[in-house]
This record gives structure tokens, sequence and C-alpha cells, in this order.
């Protein structure tokens, strides 16, 4: 009678090791991002799991890079390029999508602490080459921003009283094939309470990574190939349209 | 459709791409110029950047080119003495050319250069064809004189040559100083140097019209296939797509241009394109003027 008394007391540890405390989980698809010749950005839809009661941070981020960035000024009536300004680690494409707008669910000293949004990135990138600081990080955003690559304000991924979510993000065309991170993080009353992460890989294949791979490492035979294929387009196309009496051809 | 430039790294439509290269060519078998300087500053505007909307164009004129003056050696139109002298003169260019972008590139300021010669090119040639154009309507035909001021000035330059095709003589500098200035040009903007030849080639040199549009294609033939093949070795701006796009667009164009070239008036079609010529110059001058949406220039993705 007393092995039943005792069976939940035993069952206890094997309950727990098959049932680990509710991590937060992240996956993606697809997977890896093929750039081919019909490529023109492409979605990844995210879903995953943080703890119930949580609130959820995504972040698809490319690494950190030192960019040197031509200045545009004002000169007499014209716009034109005085000097550089050159940031040190800053990524070149980041979207964040949160279960409630940023700004609602972190206050920015949050944000910056925990390198979420522009608070974050106001924090972490590093500018050299002018005084105002602040005002070219700006800059920087929004010109990523109106191109698609980063989206820092929040909102976008639904959640449900489980704790399981979803998000899409959006890879504009010309985000450049590498390594970019997906990272979920689990937030309680504003502070981590944990993260999964995960890497995404978007490369080139046939046609592109071809020409791309020839262009990059053999760049002779690519020219020469290059100007041999308009040659051959050319005669050729003359050679198709030679009707009588249309013998003028120009370039 | 769309169709992604592997070296240029964005996404076009191929409507579009082959669109831009037929009207281009059409505008070219028209009017017997290149077309590489309406090519650059359009690829300009559906965001390819500078270097490679350069570089690429000019990958586009070699094709282009190709099929023209193989048309006019065959008619016996070319000069080959001259453009091989013109064509020493643009290979040097040329290599300056490519030089002097790589090293823009580096200080930054390669896009905003050739932005500035294009505006300033633009507005100068379609003054220019406006005025011929308006000229010849208002007088009816009008003949350019065949012996201009410097030309008899280039004459007297060392290196005294005859050249029987042309059925001219002037000196061997000559032909490799405005080779050598279209090779710059060439590098610089993507242009093939037609529009500057033609004139220049009648004006410095006093060939017959006939001999020059030949031998200009002739020259430019191997002037854009130089300039192509440096511009891929050393500042890796070539996207063989966005050149193979615009060519099979242009080559379709060109032949349509050149069949309503023989229906309508030049001068009605000269006044025509330097309208279009001045609208283009207006709106990148207009582009320098306006406050840009951010100051932070160049391409946003790395």
């Amino acid at each position: 009678m007393r092995a039943p008394a005792l069976l939940p007391l035993l069952l206890c540890p094997l309950l727990s090791a098959a049932t680990p405390p509710p991590a937060v989980t992240v996956r993606a698809y697809p997977p890896e991002i093929r750039m081919s010749a019909g490529y023109h950005g492409a979605s990844l839809a995210v879903r995953g799991r943080v703890p119930p009661g949580c609130q959820v941070a995504v972040v698809l981020s490319s690494p950190l890079a030192g960019e040197a960035w031509p200045r545009r000024s004002k000169h007499g009536p014209f716009w034109i390029t005085t000097g550089a300004v050159r940031f040190e680690g800053v990524p070149w494409l980041y979207q964040i999508r949160t279960s409630e707008p940023l700004a609602e669910l972190l206050p920015p000293s949050r944000q910056a602490a925990l390198g979420l949004g522009a608070p974050g990135l106001k924090a972490t990138v590093g500018v050299r080459g002018t005084p105002n600081r602040e005002l070219y990080i700006e800059e920087l955003i929004r010109a990523r921003s109106a191109a698609g690559f980063y989206d820092l304000v929040g909102g976008g991924a639904s959640l449900d009283p489980t704790g399981e979510f979803r998000a899409l993000f959006a890879f504009p065309a010309s985000a450049p094939p590498g390594s970019y991170e997906l990272k979920a993080l689990a937030l309680k009353d504003g502070r981590p309470a944990g993260e999964a992460a995960l890497t995404i890989r978007l490369r080139k294949v046939g046609a592109e990574a071809w020409i791309s791979d020839l262009a990059a490492r053999h760049a002779w035979l690519y020219g020469l190939l290059s100007v041999l294929v308009a040659v051959l387009a050319g005669l050729a196309a003359g050679w198709l349209f030679r009707a009588p009496g249309t013998r003028k051809a120009t370039g | 459709m769309n169709l992604f430039l592997p070296v240029a790294g964005m996404s076009v439509n191929v409507l579009l791409l082959l669109g831009l290269g037929a009207l281009v060519g059409f505008l070219s078998g028209l009017l017997g110029v290149g077309g590489g300087f309406l090519l650059t500053p359009m690829l300009i505007m559906m965001g390819v950047s500078p270097v490679v909307s350069a570089a690429s164009g000019t990958n586009a004129i070699v094709g282009a080119s190709a099929s023209g003056s193989l048309a006019h050696l065959r008619a016996g139109n070319v000069d080959v003495k001259m453009g091989l002298l013109m064509l020493a003169g643009g290979v040097l260019g040329g290599g300056a050319g490519t030089a002097l972008v790589r090293s823009l590139r580096s200080s930054g300021n390669a896009d905003v250069v050739i932005v500035f010669a294009y505006v300033v090119l633009l507005a100068v040639m379609g003054a220019v064809m406006f005025v011929e154009g308006l000229t010849s309507q208002v007088k009816g035909e009008y003949e350019t004189p065949r012996e201009s001021a410097a030309y008899r000035w280039l004459r007297r330059l060392p290196f005294r040559l005859r050249f029987p095709a042309s059925g001219v003589e002037t000196s061997a500098l000559a032909p490799l100083l405005l080779g050598a200035l279209v090779g710059v040009l060439a590098a610089l903007m993507g242009v093939g140097g037609g529009f500057f030849l033609i004139p220049a080639m009648t004006y410095f040199l006093a060939m017959p019209m006939r001999i020059v549009v030949g031998t200009s294609l002739f020259q430019m033939l191997f002037t854009s296939a130089s300039v192509t093949l440096m511009q891929a070795v050393m500042n890796r701006s070539v996207d063989a797509f966005l050149a193979l796009g615009l060519l099979v667009g242009s080559a379709l164009g060109a032949q349509l241009g050149a069949r309503l070239a023989k229906r309508l008036r030049g001068d009605q079609l000269k006044i025509v394109l330097a309208l279009l010529v001045l609208a283009l110059s207006l709106k990148m001058f207009n582009d320098l003027l306006v406050m840009p949406p951010h100051f932070l220039a160049g391409p946003v993705a790395p």
C-alpha cells in the first residue's frame, strides 16, 4: 500500500525531466533563402514559444560591421558629397517584431540597455568623422528604414495566451547574401526571461552564384566573357534584322 | 517578371529593362548616336548605383556598336586608319578614366562627379542639338563648314598623315587626342562617345559624314570593349545580366529606329531628342538642388 502513495514522488523527477522548464523556442520558414534569377526579396515566417505570461520581441539582424558613408552637405545651392562618416558596429539589416508596440513594451532606457530598437542602436553604434553622433545615427536609421533594411517600430508579432507567437519579416531584394541572426527574446515585466536564436542563411544559387563568383574571383575572364557575349548578341541581332534595304545598323 | 542582377545586387523588372534598352536603341537607331548618354542616367533613376550603371551601360554599347560597325565595314564606310589611331587614344583615355573612377570612388566622390558631369554634358548637348535642329528648320538644310578653324589648327600639329578613306590630311595627334577624350568619357560616364565623336570628326577632322558614322561605331566597339574589361577588372562593377537585358532591348529598338529614321525629317527628330535630353539634364540638376531625404549619400546596401 505504500508503493502507490510513493509513486507520485518517484515520478516527479521523471516528469520534470520529460517537460523541461518552458523555454523560449524559435523556428523559421524557409530556413535558408536562395537568391536565384527570379529573386526579388523574400519573406521569412517565424513561429515559436515563450513562457506563458511573457511578451516577445523577435529580432532579425545582420552581423555588425564598420561602414564609411559619404556625407552630403549643402555648398552654395548644391547638395554635394564632402567627406565621410564612419560607423562602427552597425548592422545593415535590423528588423524587430514585438507582441506589443515597442514603445509600450519597454521604455527607451530599457530598450537601450537591452540593445533593442532605435535606442539600442543609438547606444551601441560608434560614429567617427563628425561630432554630431546622434544626428548621423538618426540619418542612418532613416536611410535604411526608407530602403526596407531597418524596421524599428516593433509590433506585428501575434502572441496567444499559451505563449505561441508568430511574426513575418521581409528581406529587401538588395540585402546581401550571408548569415543573419534571428533571435526571440521573452520579456517579463521589461526584463529578459529567456531567449533563443538561430541563423538564417541568404545565398546566391545557380547563375547568380556563378556570375558573381566569376566577377569577383576571375575578373579578367568575366570581363572578356562580358565583352564576347555582348559582341555575339549584337551581331546576332544585326543578322536577325538584316532585311533588304535596311542595312543601316547603328550603335 | 523580375530578374535579380548578381553584381548590382538588386532586382529589376525584366520588361522595364528591355523597354529601357528598346527606347535607347530606338533613339540611337533614329539618330545614329550611341545612346549611352541616355542609358546611364536612366539606370541611375531606376536605382542602380552610378558606378554599376556606367560600367554595365558600356558593356551594352559593345553589342550595339558590334552590329553597327560590321554593317558599315561591309559598306566601306569605315576609315580604319583613322579609327585605329582614335582607338589607341581611346585605350589610353579609358585606362586613365577607369583609374579616375577608382580614385574618386575611394574618396567617396565618384557618384557626385558622374552626376555633375552628366548634368553639364546633357545640358550642353541638348542646347546644341536644339539650336542646330531649329536652325535647319528655319533655314532649310544647312551645310557644315568643311574646314573649321579647329581643323586648320590641328593640321599644323606634327606627325602629319594622309587618310585616303576620308580624303583628308591631318596630324596623327588629332585622332589620338579625340580618342583619349572619348575614352575618359566612356569610363567615367558609361558612354560610347558617339554623340561627341560624330560632331568632332566632322568639325575637327573634316571627314565626310558617311565615313564619320561608320568610323565612330568602329572605334566605339573597341573603346567600349576595353573599358568594359577594365571596369570588370579594376572596379568589379560590370553586371552581365543588366548589360544583356539592355542589349537585347536596344538591338530590337535600334532596328525599329533605323527603319523609322528613313521616313522622318532629321531636324524634327533632333529637336525631339534635344528636348528629351534637356528634360533629363534638368531633372538631374534639380536633384542636386533639392534637399536629399537624408544627409548620407551612397548605396544603402553594403
